[in-house]
This record gives C-alpha cells, structure tokens and sequence, in this order.
C-alpha cells in the first residue's frame, strides 16, 4: 500500500513534469458555412479545460498536450473532434446537425420528430407568433393552426378568449381545450372572481395571462384522439401545450426588448349625430328631445391607448446545464378610460446535470403579478344598461355635467356614461406562481426515469367600488363596495419511465408508461358593503369600513371539494424498417369527481404512419421529399363539470340561518366521451421548401355531460347526469400549406396558408327537451327573458332559432315570416313544429376558417404580414336589438342612422328576429411588421451582438360586412349555464394600434 | 437491467394509488347533516322557499296578469319581452312559457323542502309547520296544474315520486294534511312562522274552493263551472273563520295600509301569514312591488310596467281609503316621493308637487284605458300597495302578506252565501258592511255573490288570488280589459315539457 502510494506521487510529478513541458497555447477559429461562429464550445477532450470562441468565432486555449483532442460543439451542429497534433493554430468549419435541427414536436410525455408524428399534431415556434403587443399565449396562436379557431371575447386588455380545436363537442360541459405549461397541466377556468358587479356578470379574465408571451418558446397544438388520449379524460378537446425558453449552452445571452404602442378603437357605432339629432327627434315624434348641448358621449369614454412592454432576459449554459431567467413588464391600457392591465412577470429555468450526467434535474418556474383595471361592463347589464349601452344611446344634445361640474344623471334609466367612469372602481389583482422541479435518472442506457412535482398557485382578489353619488336604484344615496377573492391551487405528482431500443437495423421501440396524481383545490371569499359615509370610490376601495351594512346574505365564502386526478398512462411507439411507425397509448384516469360507482376510464389510441417515399417501388419523383400517410383513432374524455356533482350535499341558505340540500348525487356521473377517427397525409416537394398537411377528422361525443331537469319534488331544478341520448357530431378537413416561395440570394419570399373547414352537429335531444334547450340570452329593456339560439335535433350547436323578419308593413310594423303556414303571426318562442313562427336561421360556428402568413426579407431588412378569416359564421347583435329602435329617438335616446332611415314606426320597439342577426364573416389584416436588424459591425460596437427595431400594425383592417364593433366577439349569455356562442352584446370594443419595438441582443 | 426495471416498479409502487374518495369542503354530506343537521334549521330553508311569491313574475304573474285586476302592456319600445305578459292576459299562454316553468320548480321545490323537514326528527310543532308548508305548496301545486306530487321523506330523488293525486283527490290530501298540522301548530309563533290560524285560513280556501277541484271538464281538465258547493264545505268554512276569530288576534285595521308598510310586522293587526323581511336577511323581492309599476321619472324610478285594469279603479265608491291615499298620510314617504298609495291615477307630481314628465317630454297622466300592444309610457294606472321603504328601497322590510283577516272574513261571507250556516248568526251582508265600514265606503243595501266577487277585488287586489276566486266565481275566462273570452283549456296551466319527459307517471293537461 505504502509502496503503491509513492509510485503514485512519483507518477503524478512525472505527469505534471510532463504537461508542464509539453503543454502549449492552440487558438484559431470556428466557423460554419455561413462564417464565424461565435459563442462555440471547444474543450480539450477527457479533461475540464475548455473555453468558448468570441464575437469573432475566435478562440484560445492554453495547456493544450500536444496530442490532445480538442472537440468543438454548438448546438444545432455535429460535434467535431480534432486531434491538436502539435499544432498551435487549429480552425475548424462545423457542419449543421441535420437530425438535431429537424422540427420536433411535443406529444405529451415525450416528444417525435414531426416527420415521425403518427397524429395530427402542431407545432408553433416563437419566431412565428403573431406580433405586437400580446398579453396571452392564446393571442400568438391565433389563426396559425388548422382547425384551431380563437376567439378573443371582447377588446378589453387581458380579455378572455374561447379556444376550440375542431369545433365543440360539449354542450354544458367545458370546451377548451387542456392547456399544458411545461409539462403540468393546468385546471381549467379563469383563477379571478367574475362576479360583483351590479352591471352584470363581467368577462372571464385570460387564465392564460401569467406567462409573459416573450418568454414563450413554441405552442405546440394536439388535435386528435391518438396524440390526445394520452390526456385521457382531458384530451376531447384538444391539448396545448406551451413551452416556456431554456438557456442554451455557451456564452450569456443577454436579451433586451421594449416596446411602446398607442391604440384607437377600430370601429365606431354609427349613432345619431348631436348636430342631426334634435330634427331627427322631431320627425319621430319628440319635439323636445334636443337639450342645446352638442356632444359626442361614446368618444367621451375613449382614450388613445398608451401601452409599454420591457423585457430582459440572461441566458447561457455549460455542456451539465443550462439557464434562463426573465423579467417582464407590460403596463396597457384599455381605449376605454381608466381600464388597462399592468403585468409583472419572471420566469426562470434551470437545468443541471450531475452524477456524471446521470441524472438532470430541471427547474421551471413562473411567478406573476397582474392587475386588472375594469370597467362597468356586463355580459347581462339589464335594461338599465352597463358603460357601453349607457354612452351609445345617452342623448348627445344633452350635456354630461352640469355647470357646477356635477354629473347629468336624469334617472337610473339613463345612467351618465361619463358618472360610470368617475364613478366606478374595478381592481383585479391576481399573484400566481409555477413551479415544476423535475429530475431525469439514467437508470441504464436507453431507460430512464423521470419525476416531477409541480405546483400552481394563483390568488386573486377583486374589490369594486360604486359611489353613492351614481344614480342607479341600488347605489344613490348609499354606495356599494364588494370584496371578492378566490385561490386556485393544482399540485402535480409525476413519474414516467422511458425505454428505448433498437433491434437491429429495422426495429425501434419507444415505451413510456408513467403513474401521475393531480390534486385541484378552489375556494374564495366575499363580501358586499353598502350605506357609504364617503363618496370617492378610490377611498370605498381601500377601506370598505366606510360602509355601514353588511348584509348576512351578502358574505360568505366556499371551498370546493378537492378534486383528485389519478392515471396511469403508458405509449408505445414502434418504427419497423424506417418507415412504418405505430403508436398506441392508453391511460386509466380516476377522478375524485365521478360518481362513486365510475370511478375510472379507460382511454386507449392508435396511431399508424407510412412514409411513402421511402418506398422505393412506388416510384415518386425525386422532387418528393416527403409523402406520409397518418391515421388516428381513440377514445378521450371531458370531465369538466364541478367537483361534488355526484354527491347528495347540504348548504347553508343565503343567509345562514337554514340548513337545505343543494345538490342531488348521482354514483354514476362520470366523464363525456367522444370518439376520433383521423386521417391525414404530410407532402413535402423539393427537399420541404413546399409542404402540405391535409387532414380529415370526424368525432362523436356521448355520454354529454348536462344538468338535466330533476324529477321534481327535488331540492334543485337541475342535477348532473351524463346524457346519453344525445350526441354531439364533429367533423372536417384541416389543409395547411407552406412555402419557400423565393429563399435565395437576398430577397426571400415565404408563404404560410392554413385553411380549416368544418361541420357541427347535435342529435338527440328532443327525447328529453322536447322544445329543445333555449340559450343565448337575448337582454335589453322589452327583451326580458328572450333567447335566441336553441339547441334541437339535427342542428349546429348554438343554432340561432328566431322570427324571420322581412321588413316594415305601411304602417311600420315589423312584418314576419309565417313560418309553419297555419296563417297565424306568432314571434314568439314555442319549440319546433309548434304553434310559433321561428325557424334556425343560421349558426355562429364558422364554415371556413384561414389564416395566411407572409414574409419578405431583404438583406436585414423584413416584413410580415399575417391575415385571418372567417366565414359561414353569423352574429346576434344585441347591442343593435336592444339601443337601435325610433322608439328609443321617441324617448330621448340615441339610434343609429340606419335605424332612423328605416320604415320602422316612430314608437318602434326592440325585437327579437333575423333583422339583427348579421354575417360574421371577416378577413383581418391581424398584423403588419416591419423590421430592421442590426448587427455589431454595422453598430460598431463589439458589446452588442445584433440590434432589431421593429413597426407593427396590430388590427390594421377588416373587411366584414358586420356593422357592430367586431365580429370576433363572444359575450356570455348563457341560459341556467348552458353557454352561448356568437352574440355580441355592449362588448368592449376592440382597437387598431401601432407598436414601436426594439430587441436588443448582448 | 432486471434489477433497475425492478428498483422502478418499485419506486412507482410507492408513489402509487390514492384513495379517491371524494370529501366535500364547503358543504356537508346527507350524513353529516343527518347526523348534525337541526330539524329546525331545515324548516327555515322550506319557509325561505315561499320567497317564490314574491317576485314580480312566476307564480304571482301566473295569478294576476291572467285575471281581471292588472295586466302588463307594451309601451312602444317597452315591455314587449317577447309577448310573455300579453300571452298571460289574453289566456294565449303555451308549455313553452318560462313562468309556467319556473313556477313549477319553485312550487315543487317547496313541497321538496317541507318534506325534508320530516328526515331530521323533528319536534311535533316542527313536523305540524313542516306539513303545513307542504300543503301550502301541494295547494298551489293543485290550483294551478291540477295535480298534487309529493315524496316520502327519504325517496331516491333519482325516481319519479311516491305520491300522485289527480285534482278530485288532491284536494283531499291537502286537507287532510292541513288537519293533521292544525293539532300540533302554536297559536302564536315567530314572525313569518306557520300558526293554527294560517292553517285554519288554508283549510278555509281548500274547502271552499273543493267543489271546483271536484268538477272536470268536457276535455277532462278543469271546468268553468257553475260548482256545487257542498254545505260540509261551506260549514267547515264558517266554523274555521269563527275559529280564527274566536282567538282574539286580529282585527280589521282602519289604517289599510298599515298591513303593507315598512314595518306592517309590528303596525298590520290583519296578516296571519306573512313572509317575514328582515333587512340584509330574508328578502322576498317586496321591492318588486313599487318598482314593477311606477314609471322611470318618478321617485323611486321604476320599471313603467304593469297597471291596474279601469274597471278595478271604478269598482270603488269614492272616499273608500282602499282605492288610494295621499304621500302625506304616510311618514316614511312624505319629503321623499310624491307618489301616493293606492291606485295611481291622473297627473304624477314630485315630492316638491311640481308635474312629472314622460321621456319623450308630455306631462306624465295615467289613465284608465290602455292598449295590451300599444300604451304610450303613460296609458294605465299603477298601484302602490306596498309603500316604499325609502331605507332599504333594494331589500325593503315590509313583510310580504300571503293570507289575511280580511280575507277570512271575506271567505265566510261567501261561505254563507253559498248555503253554509253561521252559528253566530252573522250574514253575509253583515260581514261585508262591517269590513266596508271600516274601509270607509258606503254600506251595501245588499251582497250576491257577484257584488261579493267585486268586494273581494276590492279589498285584495293585486295580493296574489284573483285567479283563484275567478275560477270560483266562473267569471276567469270571461272577456274583460284588454282581453276576449277564452276556453277551458286555460283553467289549468301546461305540465312543463321537461316534466313530462323526466316522469312518466304525469299526463299533459288536455289542450296543450
């Protein structure tokens, strides 16, 4: 031992002798084909002495042996290793990894390269997001995707949008679709209270608005059952799955980007004029309608927009790990007054090898700060009327102050739209914070295993306040504050295994099987003070102890039951001669929430893909770079409904003092089911400088997951059940093409085009509803109680069932279609086939779907331009139906031109019938850039690597037919929860704005 | 490799398999609330479920705006809501009305929830209450579907109900229940809270309104009449009404208005069955009252909705304080509003006596006529039963009346004059001239029934049974105000189509 340990000493001296001597100093430059390449990695091979090459691609290394390997790596290249020989000036050129840069998508627990895919599957990176000023991830996304339609529900900042990948295939149900970040998948809804507000429930705020889209590195989109059954009980509708930027290893990449943007609203109403009023006034019948003042009201609740990002982010990496870390600021405001969203936000991302590469471990994690400022908007405001009905029809002859500075406030019936904004205190403010820690084990080569825990917290808290100088019944003389909170927290438990093995050349098998626990919890608070000393709402906000009642049935708070997730999941993926590939996945998911006696379901998939032209006996031109053919079929489920549907459950009534059941159980209540069968192919000409996606779907959903009427006597009207005569039908072609139109020398031309058609339908369920169900809530003075769409047998989902108007008789009555012939006029709702005259006119779902991107380069130089489209889709107006009517002229209110101009009566009232019901179809010029990149030569300053100024026009255009502010909009009008699709209704109007953007990158 | 494939089945056996028994957080189990669950507790939530009456709309529309006391007219651009009020005037209604629905579900939810008391092992005064509000319920359940549904304490809600009675058995039941509660309820009790009294009012209105459940159509539903009331019925009538009066604890009120103020819990010495309005508590929707009929320039600004009929308004002798007293008889008004109590009419003024104007600028005039499809914002006369609670305008405290003395009074006079015998010997004429006296109108030389039809309008219009004592008096599907004759068929209103696709036992009522 003694002896052994000398020789050592002795061995090592002699080494160290030896290095001294021979080691030398090697420099020199690493390129790839385009010239230097700065930011590579090299390293004398077996040992820890390594540097990385400058702005220049230059690099040096001391202590380099004489006959050591040097290896030169950059991520995207192949690996190069190149003995020293002696040399002391070795320059290297690397060759691009064409395997490492093929496009890869996710699939959920894993991902292909998309040549691989046997789905239909998605995927968006960040360089082509939608541009400009973006407040959630859903906003980069849309139009981009085939069979993806989103629809942002209105303009205000941080508005909620509907998400459906191909179609909607619930009624009651949710129908978004699961949305994934970085690998946890989130519960759905919005974590911030929606209601409170005496103008009627608000709009949804974005779950989606935690993460800062900067920090977004791809939108990966699963649309069919054999990519979304590993989701199981989550996968009908679709999977999102967002992916937040990691470092990269190599130097630190310090990124600076800013942006200022000012917004206008887009699209005015076309009421009465204050000039042209009092005359028009006259003629229908109210001499005494114009009060002197000239005014525009609406333009009195705008403002111009002001809006300003600044983002920084550090990233870098070594060959053990990597990091990024990011900071965000967005400060927008809304183009109504004093609405807007302010946003902090960090994210960092880590990971770090160890144990000899053994094991990684990884870190995601986002923490976020946004606030809210909303206005006294509603979905359902009442006759009354919320801001935007109030400015739309508020007497533009009629001041808003009178000469003291003291607000106009005639009645609560004619609420001073100017009063709604002073007067009106709307703050959100929501804190939540992501984390995913993740460890990767190499157990041997080829099997791994992974585990993570998640968390997602978020926290929210809404406070309102109303002055009691604002003249509505409820808050005259008293004043109003509501403090409402709500926490949403999801915790993940995760663990997969991953094997891989090749059998010889012509057999590869990937298996993953993996056991996940997700635990949901939800609960809230809140509480109404009214009988204000004080009168300021910027005051009531912050101490509602101004306030003297505080009524027993006014507060309270709720916790829903836990509600638990438990799967096993498990995929095979095989590749038989490189061109056959096979998938096949199954997950078991057990929820907390079905009935006692269904706990578990059970959602397999296949998935099968031929690359075609691999084939050598089919013959294809040597132009056909790839032809696959793709076919899917699978079995996911929805269980979007609350937690404690399937149980009996007591509840304290409204004020506490009595005891009563509020639910009835139900053991067998589980999730809906909807089938998938796809069929696609994948075309790529010209080693893929064109390719094209076509692919063809159909799905069916049973088991609909619905309240139905409860037998009565019962405690409820409605309990959950799944419904099992009806079915919801699905199906559609999804075509998406691109091309490197013109990629050489300086200019560059390419063209993106995806193109979704689809078909929706519902069967069956008259045996239940024999008059079908009435939704969309049609709301407005003289509108009480009216619904405009109706869900029936053999019709698209959200089918607008109304009167069909054909015009004025001579003396300006509304004249109607007498629809079942029996000779009688009857608008009124009855189901069909009954004693009414209302037919389905049409439905809000869109026939046809488009979205075209563009993009021109000219040396740094670049220009994109991005439209989408919809059409075969119609609108409700409501804000139309219920403001534009000669009676309302009659009664000192304002009306559009058109309705002024039309035979109607003077004492004409608001109808429910096709008059209002209007095309949606549209094409937007959604956005415009411009852009200019700079590099350090140009700048001439070596600290900064590239300088890019940018000029986007968001919503530059629209070409549509449909006369309200926009026809992307969805307001919710729900009937007894049952949602409603395409009615627009004093909606938050949208803008046009200019963005002025800078990236800088160090 | 076995033994790493091991080490990982291993470690995901651990993690493995949780129980997903799902327990409830913000509410309780059935067996919690068995097992901690106060009888007493259960019983408030049947009584809040009587809140049902009080909105502007449902079960209250479903009895008034069919009748001839009010209707809802268009005004222009107002008030057409699709033609729900006009239907419910002219008798047009159809299975598809949302009220006819709705009401449905409250009135059965109340059956539901009364029957719920008896699960908790309840005090003998609490089942007696809890059988009280059932019948209550099964009551309203009958007049207005002809049917009478009910559970046993227990059953799967998931199954259609035990019990099942057509109208001729109903009735019956009903009595039979409200006898059975009688025995065990108080004399006296809380406010809002069933008493022998209110139960001895309902088996009142169930035996004289019997014969009328007793009778079926041509088409097997409901018919007009003539009835033949039997003494049995009409005795038990009078002998309930002496009862009631026999206990001393009420006496026409000479303030009428007194029974519909602010705080007519401490002021009425009528009401017998109230829903108890305690501010930030239980709310009925009292405020619906002023809101449903006042005009937008007016104080409080209301809705500009529903009117009194002309007939009802010239049915009164002049001086009777029923028809209408002035703002300034009323403390809580005066300096606040201008708007009078009673039946408005003629020019409205503000609290400062200056004339209010309509919207479009005229002065505002209520009237007697009006037209259903055509009302200009004035056309109409409006009713203040309820003064204002100008302290909580939103969540008023006047109790809301469903029975009261005068009612009682009212239903024994009839009772006499359809072949019942008083041991007191009083008269129908009697009884009349007495409540007349107090209301101060001119005694009547004499009483038939139809002057008694008018006297009960009169006395309680807008108060929730005109359509109950039409039907009585056959005079329901007459032409009147605004409205022209309609057939049997509307004597009953339509089972909701969700109904009979839920419970196979129930048959739809003949003509829908």
């Amino acid at each position: 031992m003694k002896n052994s340990l000398r020789k050592g000493v002795f061995l090592f001296c002699a080494l160290l002798c030896y290095g001294m001597v021979q080691a030398q100093s090697v420099s020199g430059t690493v390129s790839d084909a385009n010239g230097p390449l700065p930011g590579a990695n090299v390293l004398v091979k077996g040992t820890t002495n390594g540097t990385q090459t400058d702005f220049d691609g230059n690099y040096t290394l001391s202590g380099v042996p004489a006959d050591a390997v040097l290896v030169f790596s950059y991520i995207g290249f192949k690996t190069l290793e190149v003995p020293v020989g002696g040399r002391s000036s070795v320059n290297v050129t690397l060759e691009e990894d064409a395997q490492a840069l093929e496009e890869v998508v996710l699939v959920g627990y894993g991902s292909v390269r998309k040549k691989d895919a046997t789905g239909a599957v998605a995927s968006v990176k960040a360089e082509d997001f939608n541009k400009g000023v973006t407040t959630s991830a859903d906003q980069l996304l849309q139009g981009r995707v085939s069979g993806v339609q989103i629809t942002t529900s209105s303009g205000e900042p941080g508005a909620a949008a509907n998400i459906r990948v191909r179609g909607t295939s619930s009624i009651r149900a949710g129908n978004d679709p699961l949305i994934v970040v970085d690998g946890v998948p989130l519960s759905g809804g919005s974590p911030t209270p929606g209601s409170g507000s005496p103008f009627g429930d608000s709009s949804a705020t974005n779950p989606l608005n935690f993460i800062n889209t900067q920090d977004i590195e791809s939108i990966d989109v699963l649309k069919d059952a054999s990519a979304t059954a590993i989701y199981g009980s989550r996968g009908a509708n679709g999977v999102i799955l967002i992916t937040t930027k990691s470092g990269k290893s190599g130097k630190p990449q310090i990124t600076y980007s800013s942006s200022y943007s000012f917004a206008n609203i887009s699209e005015r109403l076309d009421v009465i004029e204050a000039k042209d009023f009092g005359a028009l006034a006259t003629a229908a019948g109210n001499p005494s309608a114009d009060e002197g003042a000239r005014l525009d009201p609406f333009n009195n609740i705008l403002q111009t927009a002001f809006t300003q990002t600044q983002d920084i982010s550090i990233a870098g990496g070594s060959d053990t790990g990597n990091y990024r870390f990011s900071v965000g600021y967005l400060d927008q405001e809304g183009i109504i007054k004093n609405t807007g969203q302010e946003k902090y936000t960090t994210n960092l991302n880590l990971s770090q090898n160890a144990f000899n590469d053994r094991v990684k471990f990884t870190i995601n994690t986002i923490a976020s700060f946004v606030r809210d400022d909303r206005a006294a908007i509603g979905d359902f405001a009442g006759a009354e009327g919320d801001l935007i009905s109030s400015a739309l029809k508020w007497n533009p002859t009629r001041a808003l102050r009178n000469p003291d500075g003291s607000f106009v406030q005639p009645s609560d019936n004619q609420r001073n739209p100017l009063a709604l904004i002073d007067l009106y205190k709307d703050i959100t403010e929501t804190t939540r914070v992501f984390t995913n820690l993740g460890a990767r084990v190499q157990i041997i080569d080829g099997l791994s295993y992974q585990v993570n825990i998640a968390v997602d917290h978020a926290k929210a808290d809404r406070r309102i306040a109303i002055s009691k100088d604002l003249n509505t019944n409820e808050t005259l003389g008293r004043g109003r504050a509501d403090i409402l909170s709500a926490t949403n927290s999801n915790i993940l438990f995760e663990n997969t295994l991953t094997w891989d093995k090749q059998f010889g050349n012509n057999y590869k098998l990937n298996l993953i099987g993996g056991y996940s626990y997700q635990l949901f919890e939800s609960r809230g608070t809140f509480t109404t003070a009214r009988d204000f000393t004080i009168s300021d709402p910027n005051t009531m906000i912050k101490n509602i102890g101004f306030g003297s009642t505080f009524n027993p049935s006014e507060q309270g708070s709720f916790t829903a039951p836990k509600s638990e997730l438990q799967s096993f999941f498990g995929r095979a993926n095989a590749t038989l001669f490189d061109k056959y590939l096979l998938t096949a996945t199954l997950r078991v998911d057990g929820s907390s929430r079905f009935g006692s006696d269904e706990q578990y379901g059970y959602f397999p998939s296949f998935g099968a893909a031929w690359q075609m032209h691999k084939e050598e006996w089919l013959g294809l031109p040597d132009y056909v770079s790839d032809l696959k053919l793709r076919v899917g079929y699978g079995i996911t489920g929805n269980q979007e409904f609350d937690a404690g549907n399937s149980q009996t459950q007591f509840g304290p009534t409204a004020d506490g003092l009595g005891l009563q059941q509020v639910n009835v159980g139900n053991d067998k209540l589980q999730w809906e089911e909807t089938e998938q069968v796809n069929i696609g192919v994948d075309i790529g000409i010209l080693n893929d400088r064109f390719t094209a996606s076509i692919d063809y779907y159909y799905k069916e959903t049973s088991d609909i997951l619905f309240r139905l009427p409860a037998i009565q006597p019962a405690p409820n009207v409605f309990f959950w059940q799944n419904f099992s005569d009806v079915t919801v039908r699905n199906q559609g072609v999804d075509i998406s093409l691109s091309g490197d139109i013109i990629d050489t020398g300086d200019f560059k031309f390419s063209l993106n085009y995806n193109m979704s058609f689809l078909d929706n339908e519902i069967n069956g369920i008259s045996k239940q509803f024999p008059i079908g169900i009435p939704t969309g809530a049609i709301t407005g003075q003289s509108l009480t109680g009216q619904t405009g769409q109706l869900l029936f047998d053999d019709t698209a989902l959200f089918s607008f069932y109304l009167p069909i108007f054909e015009g004025y008789d001579s003396a300006g009555a509304p004249i109607f279609r007498d629809v079942n012939n029996d000779g009688i006029i009857n608008p009124n709702f009855d189901g069909p086939g009954g004693t009414s005259d209302r037919a389905f006119v049409g439905d809000p779902n869109p026939d046809i779907i488009i979205g075209i991107q563009a993009n021109f380069s000219y040396k740094k130089w670049d220009l994109s331009a991005f439209f989408n489209g919809a059409y075969g889709a119609e609108i409700f107006d409501n804000t139309a139906a219920q403001l534009f009517t000669k009676g309302a002229i009659a009664r000192g209110e304002n009306t559009s031109t058109t309705n002024i101009n039309s035979a109607a009566a003077n004492n004409e009232g608001p109808i429910l019938s096709t008059k209002d019901l209007k095309s949606g179809d549209f094409l937007r010029l959604n956005n415009l850039t411009l852009g200019y990149t700079f590099d350090s030569e140009q700048l001439k300053q070596s600290w900064i690597n590239s300088l890019r100024l940018t000029v986007t026009g968001q919503n530059l255009f629209v070409i549509t037919p449909y006369d309200g502010f926009d026809p992307e909009v969805n307001v919710n009008k729900g009937v007894d929860g049952v949602p409603s699709f395409g009615i627009d209704s004093t909606a938050f109007p949208r803008s046009t704005s200019v963005v002025f953007g800078l990236t800088a990158n160090f | 490799m076995k033994k790493y494939l091991f080490l990982s089945m291993l470690v995901l056996s651990l993690v493995g398999c949780t129980s997903l028994d799902e327990e409830l957080e913000g509410t309780v189990s059935a067996a919690v609330a068995a097992q901690a669950g106060d009888a007493a507790d259960v019983l408030t939530s049947a009584y809040q479920t009587l809140n049902a009456f009080g909105t502007q709309d449902n079960i209250w529309a479903l009895a008034q705006h069919t009748s001839d006391e009010l209707a809802g007219p268009t005004r222009g651009p107002d008030w057409d809501d699709g033609g729900v009020w006009r239907d419910l005037h002219t008798h047009n209604w159809a299975s598809s009305s949302n009220f006819v629905n709705s009401s449905w579900g409250s009135m059965l939810q109340g059956v539901f929830r009364s029957t719920q008391v008896l699960e908790f092992s309840p005090t003998p005064q609490q089942e007696a209450e809890a059988k009280f509000l059932r019948a209550f319920f099964s009551f309203t359940v009958l007049d207005n579907w002809g049917l009478v549904l009910g559970r046993e304490p227990g059953e799967d809600l998931t199954q259609p109900p035990s019990l099942f009675f057509g109208r001729a058995d109903g009735i019956d039941f009903v009595i039979s229940e409200l006898e059975d509660a009688l025995a065990n309820l108080p004399n006296t009790n809380a406010a809002g809270r069933a008493t022998k009294n209110a139960a001895r009012a309902m088996l009142m209105k169930a035996h004289l309104n019997r014969a009328v459940y007793k009778a079926t159509g041509a088409n097997g539903g409901a018919q007009v009449g003539p009835f033949s009331f039997e003494a049995a019925d009409m005795n038990a009538v009078i002998s309930y009404a002496n009862d009631i009066i026999a206990s001393g604890q009420f006496s026409l009120d000479p303030d009428y208005f007194d029974n519909f103020r602010p705080d007519n819990g401490s002021l009425s010495s009528e009401n017998i069955f109230v829903l108890n309005n305690v501010r930030g508590v239980n709310s009925s929707n009292s405020q619906s009252r002023w809101f449903m009929t006042l005009h937008y320039n007016q104080t409080p600004g209301g809705w500009n909705g529903f009117v009194a009929l002309g007939d009802l308004y010239d049915s009164f002798d002049e001086g009777d304080i029923r028809r209408g007293m002035p703002t300034e008889e009323f403390p809580e008004l005066d300096g606040r509003t201008g708007v009078d109590v009673g039946i408005l009419i003629g020019n409205q003024f503000d609290k400062d006596g200056n004339q209010i104007k309509e919207r479009p600028g005229a002065d505002l005039v209520f009237t007697k006529n009006f037209s259903l499809t055509a009302s200009n914002e004035s056309q109409g006369l409006r009713v203040i039963k309820y003064p204002m609670d100008f302290e909580n305008l939103d969540s008023p405290e006047n109790d809301y009346v469903l029975v009261r003395y005068a009612d009682v009074l009212l239903m024994k006079a009839e009772a006499i004059l359809r072949g019942g015998t008083d041991p007191n010997a009083q008269t129908a004429l009697g009884i009349v001239n007495d409540l007349r006296s107090v209301r101060n109108a001119p005694a009547l030389g004499a009483v038939d029934l139809t002057e008694l039809l008018a006297e009960r309008s009169r006395e309680l219009y807008w108060e929730g049974w005109r359509r109950n004592d039409q039907i009585r008096f056959s005079t329901y599907l007459n032409a009147f105000q605004q409205k022209p004759t309609s057939t049997e068929t509307f004597l009953l209103f339509p089972i909701p189509p969700g109904a009979l696709s839920t419970n196979p036992i129930l048959v739809q009522n003949p003509g829908y």
